[in-house]
């Protein structure tokens, strides 16, 4: 009988941790560096989905694309709330051009402010983690990302290249697993880059919302 | 006499702390060279980057920004040889939109690239890691 119980929280132990260690994690990543639609930067793109393909396959569950011609206003948030309603944490990273305020969708839409926070009106929102703004003076709508939910958010405090921060920062962020501040503190081209962190710097790729 | 011992010992010991705190403190005496002593405080606004077990300095830097300056350099090749890259982002953006859960094998992604130039490409992105990072190989995928 004491065999039979112990068995039994044991069992309901081990059901209870696995849920927690192995709780499904997405990730979307909008990559969008032709707003206006001329196919200059389609090998920009195309090493973008690569390095972030090789870098974050393991680390997520599922991953959600939206390259060039997918990557418009429509398409970020109904795949958001796609991603939120599917999975217990979300990942967001955005590689585009950007202004103070705003960040670029295809065919010459802006993603403003106001867009990010609305973000918080989706179902599941508070399942939002991380985003990764990689576009000219992103520190500006940093904050916003954390308004609509997001526990840690990145962005550039000045114009900016992604390339080599990106794939440095992919490699400590999801391959070596360190902090943000970390992954960010190695990542950094001295007194080019300017990348900073909103919210909380300690998060892991692992770290459950 | 044991009043002068002990003045000459005061004195000497002062001298000792203002040698070793303008050791310390002093810029010209810092170990880092100007440029690395300029990016230490420009990486210090970014809370324990200080804690890093490697933080790259401006030489090691340098490789990975010629790379990107290479992918450009590609770029231009690619054109001249008369590349489609129209067709190539649509053909990856097939290959994305088909897989269930949104992953593809290196292989597919490296497919969309005209074949004589795949393995630049390749290259190219490798050496925009710092060393010590992807070209290990336990971290290659």
């Amino acid at each position: 009988m004491k065999r039979t119980y112990f068995l039994f929280v044991f069992a309901m132990l081990f059901a209870f941790l696995s849920g927690t260690a192995f709780a499904s994690r997405a990730a979307v990543i909008f990559i969008e560096m032709e707003h206006e639609d001329s196919d200059e930067q389609a090998l920009e793109e195309t090493s973008t989905v690569y390095i972030t393909s090789v870098r974050l396959a393991k680390c997520y569950d599922r991953l959600y694309w939206l390259v060039n011609t997918s990557a418009t206003k429509d398409a970020l948030i109904e795949t958001m709330q796609a991603a939120l309603n599917g999975y217990d944490t979300v990942d967001a990273y955005i590689l585009g051009h950007g202004g103070m305020q705003f960040f670029w969708c295809h065919f010459d839409d802006r993603f403003y402010v106001d867009d990010i926070i609305g973000l918080k009106t989706l179902k599941n929102s508070d399942r939002l983690r991380f985003v990764y703004i990689g576009s000219c003076h992103s520190w500006d709508v940093a904050d916003e990302f954390i308004e609509a939910g997001a526990v840690s958010s990145i962005g550039s405090a000045v114009k900016m290249s992604n390339f080599p921060f990106y794939p440095n920062f992919l490699y400590y962020f999801g391959t070596k697993g360190y902090t943000l501040s970390r992954a960010l503190g190695l990542s950094q081209v001295p007194l080019v880059d300017d990348f900073r962190i909103r919210g909380d710097k300690t998060l892991r790729i692992t770290t459950e919302k | 006499m044991k009043t002068t011992t002990i003045t000459a010992a005061i004195a000497f010991a002062i001298l000792l702390i203002t040698g070793t705190l303008f050791r310390v403190f002093a810029p010209e005496h810092c170990d880092v060279g100007d440029r690395k002593g300029e990016a230490g405080a420009v990486s210090s606004l970014f809370e324990d980057a200080d804690s890093a077990d490697h933080e790259p300095g401006p030489a090691e830097t340098e490789p990975a920004g010629r790379a990107a300056m290479k992918l450009q350099e590609l770029k231009k090749k690619m054109s001249d040889d008369g590349a489609d890259f129209g067709a190539m982002m649509k053909r990856l953006q097939e290959r994305l939109n088909s897989s269930p859960d949104g992953k593809i094998s290196e292989k597919d992604i490296l497919g969309v690239i005209p074949p004589e130039h795949a393995e630049e490409f390749k290259k190219i992105i490798n050496e925009m890691y710092y060393p010590g990072t992807i070209n290990d190989k336990e971290n290659q995928q």
